[in-house]
């Protein structure tokens, strides 16, 4: 039988595990509100027992804390990974997408489909009234108010991808700082584990910032070695960090130039880690992408700038689903709208200067009217060039601003024979392009225009040489409506048609993400319920803890007292004096 | 379940969103009176809306166009009525000025009165709308007849758009009726020869034929602007009235569905109030 002094120890490891258990409590309360904490448990073990060979059997001897184990689901935390991802995505399409439709301001009156329609109503009231003077100034400045629309809204979206820009370069900063933080737990991780013990709080730690990075791509992670993570990007399947090493880092384009060839990368988003790679394979590298670097063959890291030759140093980095996805995607989206934009101007401008000068030839631009020699574009040509961003130069003719009556509504030039004040037939003819369906993506001249749209009496194809005769410049005078006229191309869409169906995608568009960011808000609160119903601290139930392990300690001591009765009673009673 | 206090606030938060969220729908539709506001509302609304404004907007462009053009052709329906009138009064002139019994003063007499009313319609034949000639073709800024009835109008009509792809030409040309000013002169110079005009009545009788169906057609372009007209105000009429199906609210559902909305956010904002404050550690002393 064992003495009141073995009992001594059984209370003593009793108060130290009660005492333990409580301080798991205190812990799990202080961090009720933590991000990424998951509440831990102190499980408590029985100490060995004391085998009494004479009496009878066992006798135990107390408990002990055998460990401190985290309430965690792997598995959920995998599911969270990939659908937040996925709502990381759509969000930041939502965000921009949203943004793109306040720069077009549809539908309003202060909308570019309103200001185009305000341009084929005036001269819809020219050629109704061609000898006003008002009319024509009114034209002009509809055209100006039209042309500076376009502009606007075109420099908005090349503002906007700037900024999109902008944000992935931050993004990979903060991508960088993520897998870095994540190495360094990793090693402290493995510290520990190699002791024997748990890390409940940096495995947290560890796994918010997983979490965090999981909105920014899609990944895989993988148990390592001792307590490591390996984590995989998709869809590449591209290893990026291994244990403590971070095997492929990643990189932002900040700029390509195609005529030198060379490429600036941004090493982890630092703007200060300059690396320029010469001779440069262009296909591969586009201004603000992103591409992963090899960080074993990257170890110049003392001074930059850098320079690499392309080759196995960088590969081209994609993405699947996470925010810098979706920027990705947006900065691709904006480049549509853009080139919409740029469809839209150039048609424009070339559709109205050919009707107006009448003539094919858009590098000539004269004026002078009654001594003759006309030919006045009504919009400035360079918008007609396919190689400039038609959107960025559309403007009225400034000869036209000047001067308004310089505007030929009518059949025949000013200064020819048969010139009429009172013939509105070219700027009806111009005022009909407002209904009239073109192949206005294809035709990228002012030969291609004609032959889209104009056919003469016998329905023949209007080309510029066919009829040399008919009009002192040479093209046949499309508006000498008896022998012309323009017809609808089937295969074509009007210009108001074409701009509303930039709107209608961007509308789908937004649409689409805003649906997907609700869905994955709603499934991700579910998953976070979940998560939060395994890992979450319940203040409840740590108080109900709180009290039992409370008693138990007051028990123990109670214990302690009773003990010490005891031994009074074999000290100071048992023998008399 | 094992149910913690995080889940109960990330529910509640988020429920509490999604409510803020339709208030502001519901509230940013009674606002503005607009279904929609921009195009992810609804993409094809928005598309529907920016065709139906733009086809409207169009419309009310060519009635204006329409008016303008009935406007020209009732100036040239009294103008040619005048011009009739005038050749009725020089025909019974003329027709006097055959009666045997005239003496050489009163065929003169006869004469001065034809020259004027000869004056007379190509005056009218410079009868200006809005000022415009009316009579000069394509030509209207300059007058289309001399005193002495000679045209130097344009041969090129008024060709305008009335409706999508529709064209007409409104224009009544001097040249058309400019004949008649020769017919004239010739009973001008038999009445000043003291001769009787006899033989040209039957001429004068064409050129008021003439007069007579440039003014029918006139008519006829009018009436089939007139009806153009009432196309188009139809046209309008109902492209409004769908415009306001497609863009506009039905402000007594709004309000009801946004007071339904309402009642179900107090209701969370309660519910919330309650169940978020009571904790076991209210019960221990």
């Amino acid at each position: 039988m064992s003495g009141l002094f073995s009992t001594f120890n059984t209370v003593r490891r009793g108060m130290a595990a009660q005492q333990s258990a409580l301080q798991v409590v205190s812990h799990n309360v202080a961090n009720a509100n933590t991000d990424g904490y998951s509440v831990q448990r102190a499980d408590l073990k029985t100490t060995e027992p004391f085998t009494n060979p004479a009496g009878a059997g066992q006798i135990g001897t107390g408990v002990n804390v055998q460990s401190i184990t985290r309430s965690r689901d792997e598995f959920l935390d995998t599911q969270i990974r990939k659908e937040l991802s996925t709502l990381s995505r759509y969000e930041s399409r939502e965000q921009f997408l949203t943004e793109i439709e306040t720069i077009f301001l549809e539908p309003t009156d202060s909308g570019l489909a309103d200001i185009m329609g305000k341009f084929w109503d005036a001269w819809q009231q020219l050629s109704n009234t061609p000898e006003s003077a008002t009319a024509k100034k009114i034209v002009a400045e509809n055209a100006a108010t039209m042309a500076t629309a376009i502009k606007h809204n075109y420099d908005q979206l090349e503002n906007m991808e700037i900024n999109a820009g902008h944000i992935i370069k931050d993004q990979v900063f903060e991508v960088s700082s993520i897998m870095r933080q994540i190495t360094d737990l990793n090693g402290q991780i493995k510290a520990v584990v190699i002791a024997g013990q748990q890390p409940n709080d940096l495995l947290d730690r560890r796994d918010l910032l997983v979490d965090q990075l999981s909105k920014r791509f899609n990944f895989d992670v993988a148990p390592g070695n001792l307590g490591g993570i390996e984590i995989t990007a998709k869809p590449s399947n591209e290893l990026i960090l291994k244990d403590g090493i971070i095997t492929q880092g990643v990189a932002y384009i900040n700029k390509v130039d195609e005529a030198t060839g060379q490429v600036e990368l941004y090493i982890d988003g630092d703007l200060n880690k300059k690396v320029t790679i010469t001779g440069a394979d262009m296909s591969k590298y586009k201004s603000g992408h992103i591409m992963f670097y090899d960080s074993t063959k990257y170890t110049k890291d003392t001074t930059y700038p850098v320079t690499e030759t392309d080759g196995a140093f960088v590969k081209t980095a994609t993405f699947e689903n996470g925010s810098l996805n979706g920027f990705e995607s947006i900065s691709k989206e904006i480049n549509e709208y853009k080139t919409q934009l740029n469809t839209l101007a150039r048609s424009l401008a070339i559709a109205v200067n050919t009707i107006h000068s009448n003539s094919t030839d858009s590098s000539v631009n004269t004026a002078t009217i009654n001594g003759k020699t006309v030919q006045l574009n009504f919009f400035n040509a360079n918008a007609e060039d396919l190689t400039k961003e038609a959107a960025k130069y559309i403007s009225v003719n400034q000869a036209i601003i000047e001067n308004p009556d310089l505007i030929n509504a009518g059949q025949y030039f000013d200064g020819e024979t048969n010139y009429t004040a009172g013939n509105g037939q070219r700027a009806m003819l111009i005022a009909q392009l407002r209904h009239t369906r073109m192949e206005l993506t294809s035709f990228n001249t002012r030969e291609g225009f004609v032959q889209n749209i104009f056919r003469d009496k016998d329905g023949n194809v209007v080309t510029s040489a066919a009829a040399a005769s008919s009009s002192s410049n040479g093209t046949p005078n499309l508006a000498d409506l008896v022998n012309y006229k323009m017809v609808s191309s089937s295969a074509g869409t009007t210009i108001d048609a074409y701009f509303k169906a930039t709107i209608a995608q961007l509308g789908v568009s937004n649409q689409e993400a805003r649906r997907m960011v609700s869905n994955q808000d709603v499934l991700l609160t579910q998953l976070e319920t979940r998560r939060q119903s395994i890992s979450g601290v319940s203040i409840d139930e740590e108080m109900t803890n709180m009290i039992q392990f409370q008693r138990a300690y007051e028990a123990n001591a109670k214990m302690i007292s009773v003990i010490d009765q005891l031994l009074d009673v074999v000290v100071n009673g048992l023998v008399r004096r | 379940v094992r149910i913690t206090n995080k889940v109960l606030t990330t529910n509640f938060l988020g429920n509490l969103r999604n409510n803020l969220t339709n208030m502001q729908k519901y509230q940013n539709q009674l606002s503005s009176g607009k279904e929609v506001s921009r195009p992810s509302d609804d993409p094809f609304r928005v598309a529907r809306t920016m065709e139906l404004t733009a086809n409207i907007n169009a419309n009310e462009r060519y009635a204006k166009n329409i008016e303008e053009g009935i406007g020209w052709l009732y100036t040239t329906d009294t103008a040619l009525g005048q011009i009739g009138d005038a050749m009725q009064t020089i025909y019974e002139k003329t027709v006097a000025g055959g009666n045997g019994a005239y003496s050489e003063g009163e065929r003169e007499a006869l004469k001065l009165h034809i020259q004027q009313l000869k004056e007379q319609i190509a005056e009218v034949g410079n009868t200006s709308y809005d000022g415009r000639y009316i009579f000069g073709g394509d030509k209207t800024n300059v007058p289309p007849f001399t005193t002495q009835g000679v045209y130097q109008g344009s041969a090129n009509g008024l060709v305008r758009e009335f409706s999508q792809g529709v064209t007409l030409d409104i224009g009544t040309k001097g040249n058309q009726f400019e004949e008649l000013f020769t017919k004239i002169d010739e009973i001008i110079s038999d009445l000043g020869q003291n001769k009787s005009p006899s033989d040209r009545i039957a001429g004068l009788q064409q050129s008021m034929e003439n007069v007579l169906k440039l003014r029918a057609e006139a008519g006829a372009r009018s009436r089939r602007l007139e009806a153009m007209m009432s196309k188009n105000e139809d046209e309008t009429f109902n492209m409004t009235a769908l415009l306001s199906k497609t863009y506009d609210i039905d402000v007594a559902e709004k309000v009801m569905e946004y007071k339904v909305m309402e009642s179900v956010y107090n209701a969370s904002l309660q519910t919330g109030a309650k169940i978020l404050q009571p904790s076991l550690l209210d019960f221990l002393r």
